[in-house]
């Protein structure tokens, strides 16, 4: 056999090759401290000396010496330890100092008994009579020990254990009942604590079915094709495919994820599981485990009753992730969206390496720049547990998943081994785990992969169509006069509602018919409840007459000029209630589900946005309020991105890419290389700037022709809005055109006379602005016409409507 | 203690390693004697053998191993032969020491006195030895020498009885012997050594050892 190379650790670094043992290159025994030199001396000395004091306090007779004296005798076998001790570290002390010795004894003695040993045996049986050899060790102290007790040889004490164990097993079994008891309690506490948050809803109890599901088709063909492989599993496992096994539901709360997994439930006729949120958040380490052990438990004992089961984990991010390290790595997820603000998903498309370098672009460039006293800022605080699921309960539910294909048991496990018998495969557990969550970024990776969760689906806000169906859904259950077109117009004026928000609104405009005392929803309680639910109840602050002129002047302004320049999106309202945070607003919702924007839009947005200012400096003289700052911020803001983002401006080049390169823009600052004590920044910022504001001052300029224009108009809306405080997208279009709207009668409008008596009126509140008094003429009162379509009284109290 | 070098600890064993040799420095003198869990304690030289135990029992009239329970006996021979036999004998030639432990039942108890410990192994007072006499069954050659009331610590007291007794042979014994009680006189406790007399006269000094080493501490 070829010796292993020796070779010294002085020349390698590493791990050692296989093969090649690593020798000290010292050629003596490293010197121990002298506490080790001394502790087991020191101990055993100790011992002798227990030994002595123990027989003096045993025999009041027994002085000091006699004590001695017995225990050099008796107590021999200590200072035999004693000895033995000595002369180990004797054999040490040479070792230290004699090269020759050591070698001989490390390489000579023990080194040939080790070679012997390897010849000899290999390293399992080495293993077995090395443990062999350490059981025997503890039977003789245990044999020496009990034989010094008893007073007998230590060979009888092993013949009389037996016989003495016997004596003693009723105190042996009253420790174990002590034990048993004591864990037992922990074990009660724990089984109780580990009870609740599971719900198991039997076939029998689910009724939802998925006709009860609304606007969210595309998702629900998808989660169908799950359930006929859940109740179908050979059309799949025939081919030597796997039936998916989990399903994640995620996206804004309210779009029917819930809902979706109760239909899943009603539809196959399998148990539905139900686990609450909380069910994880725990007093005690170790609960959450045993909760997701006993789920697992009771779901392979359903679905094998059942032949299937359905588990629903709602809110999953409850069960948090185990730390920012378990996100790492992978390559991006197809619907990853670009960091950077993108119309369309410009990121998609590009090849990962490009994906990295915009990313870790974007990533720098959301560091805030370097500030004297901003360091703390800079300061990262681990993620941690995320969620209160965490304390090994996700690893425990990541377990279960991956483990449903495991044997199990302790009998097919380990009893069908010892026969020589392969346990038993375990049977195909039919358990369908669905999840939902809206942070589906809170959820772990691991959870999320293939094998666990198969099929990750967005529930977003349904579609238009499927927002038609589900008020049509909601409002059949209760009397209402809706006709189609009005369904049609509420869900185009409800962009964003899901199924809980319908619900409650229809909910809200049958207590706003209530009421007013009848039982039949009509359109004005739908718009009624509408404003309810967005606006919030009024907060019942009254202006000043003459700043509720302004205040209308300035809403009427912008939505004159919504009404006449932007077509993508419809006036949703118009209101001069005060707000939390604002006086008045006028407020739009896009007419279709449209996804790009348009140069002509974002232009008519800055025209709307610029419309107060322009209204005010016409109205008043050329005076202004500090209320349009909101308005040019939002402008600035546009204008900027049209300029330097979007390609909309005088330049093409992107302002961002300009900046972060470093080659000037056009229309300013420096190409190619910096001169010295120019700031590239500075130069396209002021380049960029000058663009911005001959822009805006562009758009200004139209704003004013165009309020020019319609200055009647203005002032019936700010007429409208002074009578009413809040009004519809169609009210105010009937204002505009003078028809007789949902609430408000636009008619009177038409009069020449009543404009002018709005004129009157202006002027008189512009003279008031300017003194800072009273405004001398009341408030025009419209004239009453008859009712066109719709009984259209204001609601008793709808805190909103006429006050005149 | 902190050693700082090898040096300084070495010389500290060196120093504990002849003093403990001094002091135990040659065999043992004696041999202690316990009963623990009586607290009966006393020593005999070391050169006296230990009898066995179930046949001194047997000697004493009790079954092999049947021993009322919280009994306790022990005998030592000082002789070439040891003997359980020599525990009642009187002509032996080299003392005999003998402990008992005896725990009493309730009606002995009650009935216990300076008198009833004096006569616990043998008719020591006249009364006594005038009843055995009438039945026919007394001592013969019996002289008391010396007869003292010991009390100690714990409620401890009995009496030391020194006396002569002869055998049937003519050779006479002297038996030295203590019975104490405790408080309540629940237990006896009781130590005798007897020899020849000429031996018990040899021997004198080493036999009162034993005897005021015998000590009751009850737990």
């Amino acid at each position: 056999m070829r010796r292993p190379k020796v070779i010294f650790s002085s020349r390698v670094e590493g791990l050692t090759p296989p093969g090649e043992r690593l020798r000290d290159r010292r050629p003596t025994r490293r010197p121990l401290v002298i506490w080790d030199r001394l502790k087991f001396l020191l101990l055993l000395a100790l011992l002798w000396w227990v030994l002595v004091w123990s027989a003096m306090a045993n025999n009041p007779l027994i002085s000091f010496r006699d004590a001695v004296q017995i225990e050099l005798r008796e107590g021999a076998w200590v200072l035999v330890l004693i000895g033995l001790e000595a002369l180990r570290q004797i054999h040490f002390l040479i070792s230290e100092h004699s090269e020759r010795y050591h070698r001989f004894w490390t390489q000579r003695v023990f080194g040939g008994f080790d070679r012997a040993s390897h010849r000899a045996a290999s390293d399992w049986t080495r293993f077995r009579i090395r443990r062999v050899l350490v059981w025997l060790l503890w039977i003789a102290i245990i044999a020496t020990i009990v034989g010094k007790l008893i007073h007998q040889t230590p060979v009888l004490a092993l013949v009389i254990a037996p016989l003495l164990i016997w004596h003693v097993l009723p105190f042996i079994l009253q420790l174990l009942f002590g034990f048993v008891f004591l864990i037992g309690q922990f074990a009660a506490l724990f089984w109780f604590l580990s009870r609740g948050g599971i719900d198991v809803y039997y076939p029998e109890d689910v009724t939802t079915t998925f006709g009860d599901v609304w606007g969210q088709d595309h998702v629900l063909e998808r989660v169908k094709e799950n359930i006929l492989y859940l109740e179908k599993p050979d059309l799949i496992e025939r081919h030597g495919g796997y039936v998916p096994g989990g399903i994640l539901l995620w996206g804004p709360p309210g779009t029917g994820k819930t809902l979706m997994a109760e239909a899943v439930a009603g539809e196959t006729g399998k148990p539905y599981v139900f686990v609450d949120p909380g069910a994880f958040i725990n007093m005690f380490f170790g609960i959450g485990v045993l909760k997701v052990k006993g789920l697992f438990r009771k779901l392979r004992k359903l679905a094998l009753r059942y032949g299937g089961v359905i588990v629903f984990f709602d809110e999953a991010d409850s069960l948090g992730t185990r730390g920012v390290m378990g996100g790492q790595g992978g390559a991006f997820p197809r619907a990853t969206p670009a960091p950077h603000h993108a119309a369309c998903n410009g990121f998609a498309y590009l090849s990962q390496d490009i994906q990295w370098a915009l990313l870790r672009r974007e990533m720098q460039a959301w560091v805030p720049d370097d500030e004297p006293g901003s360091r703390r800022n800079r300061q990262i605080m681990p993620a941690g547990m995320g969620g209160g699921g965490g304390m090994g309960t996700l690893q425990a539910l990541l377990t279960e998943l991956s483990g449903l294909k495991k044997p199990r048991g302790f009998i097919n496990r380990y009893v069908r081994r010892l026969f020589g018998m392969r346990p038993k495969p375990p049977p195909k557990y039919r358990i369908l785990v669905m999840m939902a969550s809206n942070m589906p970024e809170a959820l772990d990776p691991a959870l999320m992969r293939p094998g666990r969760i198969d099929r990750i689906y967005k529930v977003g806000y349904p579609s238009k169509a499927g927002r038609i169906r589900t008020y049509r859904g909601y409002l059949d259950r209760v009397a209402n006069e809706l006709t189609a077109e009005e369904i049609d117009k509420l869900a185009t004026i409800t962009p964003y509602a899901t199924g809980a928000t319908i619900k409650d609104l229809v909910n809200e405009a049958l207590i706003a018919a209530i009421r007013d005392g009848r039982d039949v929803i009509t359109w004005p309680d739908v718009i009624r409840a509408k404003h309810l639910k967005e606006l919030g109840p009024p907060e019942d602050v009254e202006y000043i007459e003459r700043e509720r002129h302004a205040v209308a002047v300035h809403e009427a302004c912008h939505a004159l000029v919504a009404f006449q320049t932007r077509k993508h999106l419809s006036i949703d309202l118009a209101t001069i209630e005060k707000g939390g945070t604002y006086l008045g607003m006028v407020a739009n919702i896009p007419p279709e589900d449209q996804f790009t924007n348009w140069r002509s839009e974002y232009q008519s947005d800055i025209l709307v946005s610029l419309a107060s200012l322009a209204g005010e400096r016409m109205f008043f003289d050329e005076d202004s309020s500090s209320g349009v700052s909101a308005d040019l911020e939002s402008a600035t803001t546009v204008a900027s991105f049209m300029e330097g983002y979007w390609g909309m401006g005088s330049t093409v080049s992107s302002y961002s890419t300009a900046k972060r390169l470093e080659v000037g823009a056009p229309g300013g600052g420096q190409t190619g290389r910096k001169k010295r004590g120019q700031d590239t920044e500075a130069e396209l910022r002021r380049a960029l700037a000058d663009r911005i504001e001959d822009n805006l001052n562009k758009l200004l300029d139209s704003a004013e022709d165009i309020v020019a224009e319609n200055r009647e108009q203005v002032l019936c809306l700010a007429h409208a809005l002074e009578t009413h405080k809040t009004l519809a997208g169609d009210d105010v279009l009937a204002v505009l055109e003078r028809r007789q709207g949902p609430i408000v009668d636009g008619r009177p409008y038409a009069d020449p006379e009543f404009v002018r008596k709005l004129e009157v009126y202006h002027d008189s509140a512009k003279h008031a602005h300017k003194e800072h008094s009273d405004v001398a003429v009341e408030l025009p009162l419209a004239p009453r016409y008859g009712r066109a379509e719709h009984d259209l009284a204001p609601a008793a109290d709808p805190g909103w409507a006429a006050d005149a | 203690m902190r050693c700082g070098r090898i040096a300084g600890c070495g010389r500290l064993l060196l120093l504990l390693a002849p003093a403990v040799t001094l002091v135990g420095c040659g065999a043992p003198g004696f041999t202690f004697v316990a009963d623990s869990s009586a607290g009966t304690y006393f020593k005999v030289p070391h050169q006296w053998q230990q009898v066995d135990s179930g046949k001194l029992a047997q000697q004493l009239g009790f079954v092999s191993g049947a021993t009322p329970k919280g009994m306790w006996l022990v005998g030592y021979d000082s002789g070439t032969s040891p003997s359980p036999s020599h525990v009642l004998s009187a002509a032996v030639s080299q003392p005999f020491a003998f402990a008992w432990v005896v725990p009493l039942n309730s009606k002995t108890s009650n009935a216990m006195s300076y008198n009833n410990l004096r006569d616990f192994l043998f008719p020591v007072t006249s009364l006594t030895q005038q009843a055995q006499a009438r039945q026919g069954v007394g001592p013969s050659g019996f002289r008391l020498i010396s007869d003292s009331v010991i009390t100690s610590s714990q409620g401890i007291h009995g009496v030391r009885e020194i006396f002569q007794l002869a055998a049937r042979s003519g050779k006479a014994d002297i038996f030295d012997q203590i019975a104490f009680t405790n408080a309540n006189d629940t237990t006896v406790y009781l130590l005798m050594v007897h020899c020849l007399v000429s031996c018990y006269l040899h021997n004198r000094g080493e036999i009162d050892t034993v005897m005021t080493s015998f000590t009751v501490r009850p737990r």
